[in-house]
């Protein structure tokens, strides 16, 4: 084989693991040989993915971790008799899951020490964004470049809404929509709080769709801040959706709105593009290197400026076609044809042939 | 605060916004209240007398 991809989890649906495959499925494309290995499988990938139980490390010229958490399972990685190309998509800093979650917050800790163990045994590193690059660099990674995480768009093209959601929620109201897990760092609990601005000041014809899986100890969280602000009936949480629903909610929104303070990518941001539909972010971490010269982007969480701001721009035609015009161009840097050419740069460097 | 469109400050759009905040504001100082403090007051001293009582 030429290149073989190694991970510790896949699941179904998960961007992680469709970047994985994707990924594969380019390096395919070039012309190499290649396989994926995972150490845990979900049944409904088991014919692509095979278990990492049966990979030989004699069969494989280069190796491709994709690492995004800690895990036991790095230990099996530090093992192999030869060297590593690394793909780092970033860990979510530990501080985030504080009296939260101890089981996450041990793992994030786990992680970021696995990231200096994986040092010695790395020869190259991909990062998802220049904010994850950025990190490898400081953390003493030697030969580093970006990778985009590869969001096959054409899975996009041509998907139908689901009635029930279109009927239920394209109304008068402005559908203000975040896509994700809904975890701490994502702070879920600003959305809020600016829902409940943009309700009491600007217009009661509002509501926040919240997609993503759930964290139960979070959400009980969130959902005591949306009864003290007596907003519960005008925040929605779909919990985990199919596809074609997820996709129901971009069609159905108004505005792509993110509070959260730490992301190594952020998909949904390349999701909301693909979907035309207005991002106003919160700019940190990835954020800013995800949008480029695209997108509203917020240095401070001033809820009411933000608010009259998403408020203002929705209502103006022309600053919003000229961020949708942008977000259309950055869209293009998120093509395969693109993210194959990069991958060819590199590889031509640094691989064994 | 600033606000980047398309990598951009636009201050002429800040100071329109900024304006639009202040006059959506007036008068209503106690619905602003309950952005910062969501849990109603005596709840927040409670705490804070349950906090200064751990500390002695």
């Amino acid at each position: 084989m030429d290149i073989v991809s190694i991970t510790n989890t896949v699941s179904y649906g998960d961007a992680a693991s469709n970047h994985f495959i994707a990924m594969d499925q380019m390096l395919k494309g070039l012309g190499f040989k290649t396989a994926l290995y995972a150490n845990r499988i979900d049944p409904k990938l088991d014919y692509e993915v095979l278990p990492f139980a049966k990979f030989d490390p004699k069969t494989a010229k280069n190796i491709v971790f994709h690492f995004a958490s800690g895990t036991s399972f790095v230990n099996e990685i530090l093992k192999l008799p030869q060297d590593i190309i690394l793909y780092y998509q970033n860990i979510t800093p530990a501080e985030f899951f504080k009296g939260i979650s101890w089981g996450t917050y041990r793992n994030t800790q786990k992680g970021r020490k696995q990231l200096l163990q994986l040092r010695a045994k790395t020869r190259f590193a991909w990062a998802a964004s220049e904010y994850s690059r950025l990190e490898l660099e400081n953390n003493g990674f030697q030969d580093t470049s970006v990778i985009p995480i590869v969001v096959n768009l054409s899975d996009y093209k041509n998907i139908e809404a689901n009635p029930q959601i279109y009927q239920e929620y394209k109304d008068d109201k402005t559908n203000l929509l975040f896509v994700g897990r809904i975890a701490p760092n994502k702070k879920h609990e600003d959305l809020i709080r600016l829902l409940y601005y943009y309700k009491n000041f600007i217009s009661s014809e509002v509501r926040l769709i919240l997609v993503g899986n759930p964290k139960a100890s979070y959400v009980n969280k969130l959902k005591k801040l949306m009864e003290a602000l007596q907003i519960s009936g005008d925040v929605v949480m779909t919990g985990k959706v199919s596809f074609q629903d997820m996709c129901s909610y971009y069609k159905v929104a108004d505005a792509f709105v993110c509070m959260s303070e730490h992301e190594g990518f952020l998909v949904p941001l390349v999701e909301a593009m693909n979907f035309r539909v207005p991002i106003f972010a919160f700019d940190s971490s990835a954020i800013p290197h995800t949008l480029g010269n695209s997108g509203v982007l917020f240095d401070e969480k001033d809820f009411g400026q933000i608010a009259h701001t998403i408020d203002y721009i929705l209502q103006n035609k022309q600053i919003k076609s000229e961020i949708l015009t942008a977000q259309d161009k950055r869209l293009g840097d998120f093509s395969q044809d693109r993210i194959a050419e990069l991958l060819k740069q590199d590889i031509e460097r640094y691989f064994i042939k | 605060m600033n606000v980047k469109i398309n990598g951009v400050i636009v201050p002429e759009l800040n100071r329109v916004v900024e304006q639009k905040k202040i006059a959506a504001q007036t008068g209503k100082e106690d619905k602003l209240r309950k952005l910062e403090y969501p849990l109603p007051v005596g709840i927040i001293q409670m705490i804070r007398f349950y906090y200064m009582g751990m500390r002695g």
